[in-house]
């Protein structure tokens, strides 16, 4: 054991959802100090309603000279977070586009004080094939796939299932062995991305099998029953870690906040504007929890 | 209105290919009245009080030089440093002899060191380079200090070699460092993503105000005695805006500083981000409130492709590099794009950092989408740097009305290394593809982006003219540009680059009266001494701008 503070890499190309796994993961109860660290505030919630979680702090990384290191303050920003009078539990780092993550990787893993917890490289369900056909981003962007201990496939969503297979076997066929987490609206099974190395720190090659998780989503068109949907969530079997969402009760019109974590819920107004959604993360296969996701909208709809 | 003064002189090139040559040129509060002979001077000398000036005599004036591209604050980092290198470099405070071989490079790192008075100032040295320098490790380094931290940054910029009080000056535990795969302690080596480490720590004494105000001075007089009057910053600001601005303005902004600059700011503050559209016009619409006659900003805005050429890591089109590796983009392509055309649609200067012929062929593909959606005449969008393109490249550059400023040091140093390690022996001995260029008759500046080279503009026009390598070879003589061409690409056509050449570039009624004043006519010399000839100083605005010599 040492007391480096794990740091996870979050990168994807322009478009591949990170700002919007960023903002959901800066809107929901973490449960222990996280910083997150971006290119830019520009598109994210920074705004304290948004970010739910005590202890969660966004640091922007300002501008360095573009092509050297002089002036560049990725290594300056983790000194000064490592020496917070609290610091942080695990930090989340945001590479930019462009970025090769396994550079970045073996710079923010190997900093003094910090440890890799995983390289979590983000893709745009609907458009990676054809950048991956781009003259000018092709090399980039299959080196990027490559490079991840997770690919979070992002706007599925927006596909249909036979897409949802395509993309599935030309993932495995250009990134072969590498675990795939579909990502809903930004939504991330969190344990995934900031729970456990999923890597050796040194060993950037060295793949171990992932945990197991499976998440799904919930898009509610329709008011629902709120005191139904809080009977539902209190029944849910152990295996679901987490849910959370944002649902409009039918009766009362109020917007409800819900949490749902180790058997614990909240459910609170709340005046985000987001689309109503629930989020379901389990230990478990996708089937069964899209079935038990199914059975919950039965039974809250009206 | 001021007396008028005449500078007579062996030989003026004027650089205006109406009336190339004179022997007098007639000046007042700054600007040119006109040139000639004494004897076509005469309207003006019987209308006004005049004196004439006949201090130049035996030398030859040229209009001032103009390097388009480098970066002052860069360079202000740099120069503070001492240089041991493998190739001489005149600095304003120093000659810095070719050291070529293992021991001579241990034996000048020794005397430095010995000449430092402060026991607690940090040594840090640029230049080294293992071709000629051999293995200098922490060991070697030690013998040299046990107790001065001594850091030994590479050429390129991308390795530090540290002695044992180097590394423990760092301040981070030896356990933290050994266990970074690009850190080596043993041989005291930090490469690749371990010299962020390093840098970390480097920077802190390299980026210290005063230290950094110093080196400005430094960079200051490297300017003038490279014979320039005028500059292009061309991606303001570095870092930090408000620090930058401050110190640029106190050191560069006096009276007693013979050039002007213009500043190009960056069309987006960091490489990656696009922000919006209206905040980049409007930060950058705020900076023209600055404007002084010395530091201005205007037209134009900096973009950028491709990586380094130095690092390696242009962007190169199929076959790519011999080893496989990769280029790398600074800019998302679509990024890249929005921003382009955010600021082509508001009529600015698009300055576009291109390496590779694939960062190229980016960028022309942007220029050509631009020209189909709203089609403009003048615009210079300018390919900066150059490095590597293809033939076919050039015929686009013209057709879609861009223009270039080349960095071709790059052909002197890297020629032949590229050729033999990187990219092989086509393609490399036709990187900087000047004389295309002219054949095409498309304008092109030269320029340093110092650092990078040498901030000697007759330096630039001797490898443009020549194609000499390192090793003294001419390597793709077939691009090999005239000496017309190459003296016009750091005076007329790099004003042209610049958008200054209403004011500055050429030497003729109404312009700016800067001129740069040799020792020796181009025109005369062996084109293989050009970089030889000696540049006695500059007039600037009509004052007289000694170079001294140390």
């Amino acid at each position: 054991m040492n007391n480096r503070i794990p740091i996870t890499v979050l990168a994807g190309y322009l478009g591949s959802g990170k700002t919007t796994i960023i903002n959901d993961i800066l809107s929901r109860p973490y449960g222990a100090r996280l910083a997150v660290v971006v290119n830019d505030f520009g598109q994210i919630n920074i705004d304290a309603k948004l970010i739910q979680s005590q202890g969660t702090q966004a640091i922007e990384l300002s501008n360095g000279c573009i092509c050297c290191s002089i002036g560049d303050d990725l290594g300056a920003t983790l000194d000064k977070i490592a020496a917070w009078s609290q610091p942080p539990d695990h930090v989340l780092l945001e590479a930019s586009g462009i970025a090769e993550p396994t550079r970045i990787a073996a710079i923010a893993g190997n900093w003094p004080g910090y440890q890799l917890n995983s390289l979590i490289v983000a893709a745009d369900a609907t458009t990676i094939q054809d950048r991956a056909c781009d003259k000018f981003v092709r090399t980039l962007i299959l080196s990027q796939l490559r490079s991840a201990d997770v690919i979070a496939l992002t706007k599925t969503d927006l596909l249909g299932l036979d897409e949802k297979e395509t993309i599935r076997a030309w993932l495995s066929d250009v990134a072969p062995g590498i675990g795939v987490m579909k990502v809903v609206r930004g939504a991330v099974a969190l344990d995934l991305m900031l729970g456990g190395p999923v890597r050796s720190p040194l060993k950037l090659l060295e793949k171990r099998p992932l945990p197991c998780f499976a998440s799904a989503s919930w898009r509610i068109e329709e008011p629902v029953d709120a005191g139904k949907l809080r009977e539902c969530l209190m029944a849910l079997p152990a295996e679901i870690h987490r849910v959370k969402g944002v649902v409009t009760d039918a009766s009362s019109g109020t917007r409800f906040l819900i949490q749902y974590a180790g058997g614990r819920l909240s459910m609170v107004p709340t005046a985000v504007d987001v689309l109503p959604c629930l989020v379901l993360i389990s230990v478990g296969t996708q089937n069964s929890l899209d079935k038990l996701c199914s059975q919950l909208k039965k039974r809250c709809s009206l | 209105m001021s007396e008028i003064t005449v500078f007579t002189a062996r030989k003026i090139r004027t650089m205006n290919t109406s009336m190339p040559e004179a022997t007098a040129v007639a000046i007042r509060d700054g600007r040119i009245i006109e040139v000639g002979s004494l004897e076509t001077l005469k309207p003006w000398l019987d209308a006004f009080d005049h004196h004439i000036d006949t201090r130049f005599e035996n030398h030859v004036l040229l209009p001032g030089f103009i390097d388009p591209h480098l970066h002052p604050s860069l360079a202000a980092i740099l120069l503070p440093c001492h240089f041991i290198t493998a190739m001489e470099w005149a600095l304003p405070d120093r000659l810095c002899p070719a050291v070529t071989t293992h021991d001579a490079y241990i034996n000048r790192l020794a005397e430095i060191e010995k000449g430092i008075q402060a026991a607690d100032e940090v040594l840090i040295t640029w230049g080294f380079h293992r071709i000629w320098h051999g293995n200098v490790d922490r060991q070697v380094l030690n013998g040299i200090s046990q107790t001065r931290p001594i850091f030994v940054w590479q050429r390129s910029f991308h390795e530090i070699i540290a002695n044992d009080a180097a590394i423990d000056w760092i301040g981070v535990s030896r356990d933290e460092l050994e266990r970074h795969p690009q850190i080596d302690l043993v041989s005291g080596r930090f490469f690749e993503t371990g010299l962020s480490v390093a840098m970390n720590a480097v920077s802190k004494v390299v980026l210290e105000p005063k230290r950094f105000a110093y080196g400005l001075e430094l960079v200051k007089r490297t300017i003038h005695m490279g014979g320039h009057t005028t500059i292009g910053e061309l991606a303001y600001p570095m870092s930090n805006d408000s620090t930058e601005w401050r110190v640029l303005s106190d050191v560069l902004g006096r009276e007693d500083v013979p050039f002007r600059v213009k500043f190009v700011p960056r069309a987006a503050l960091r490489g990656e981000q696009i922000g919006e559209a209206k905040d980049n016009i409007a930060r950058i619409a705020e900076f023209e409130k600055r404007n002084t006659d010395r530091l201005f900003f205007g037209n134009g805005v900096k973009l950028f492709s491709d990586g380094g050429f130095f690092a390696e890591l242009m962007q190169m089109a199929e076959p790519g590099f011999i080893d496989g590796h990769h280029g790398e983009w600074l800019t998302e392509p679509e990024t890249l794009e929005a921003l382009c055309r955010t600021f082509w649609n508001i009529g600015k200067q698009l300055h576009v950092h291109c390496t590779g012929d694939l960062g190229l062929e980016l960028a022309l593909d942007i220029l050509e989408k631009l020209q189909f959606e709203r089609p403009r005449f003048n615009h210079r969008f300018t390919i900066e740097h150059f490095g590597v393109s293809t033939p076919e490249q050039v015929r686009r550059i013209r057709d879609l009305g861009a223009i270039v400023s080349a960095n071709v040091y790059y052909l002197h140093e890297l020629g032949e290394a590229y050729w033999l390690n990187s990219i092989g022996h086509e393609r490399a001995s036709q990187m900087a593809r000047l004389g295309s260029l002219e054949r095409a008759g498309i304008p092109f500046a030269l320029h340093s982006d110092f650092t990078m080279a040498p901030a000697m503009p007759l330096n630039s026009v001797w490898v443009a003219v020549n194609r000499i390598t390192e090793s003294g070879a001419v390597l793709g003589s077939e691009e090999r540009v005239s000496l017309d061409a190459a003296m016009r690409a750091i005076t007329v056509d790099a004003a042209y680059v610049l958008g200054l050449e209403d004011d500055i570039g050429s030497i003729r009624a109404g312009k700016k009266a800067d001129f740069t004043v040799l020792e020796a006519d181009p025109w005369e010399v062996a084109p293989g001494t050009l970089k030889d000839i000696p540049i006695w100083g500059t007039v600037f605005e009509g004052k007289v701008f000694p170079v001294e010599n140390e």
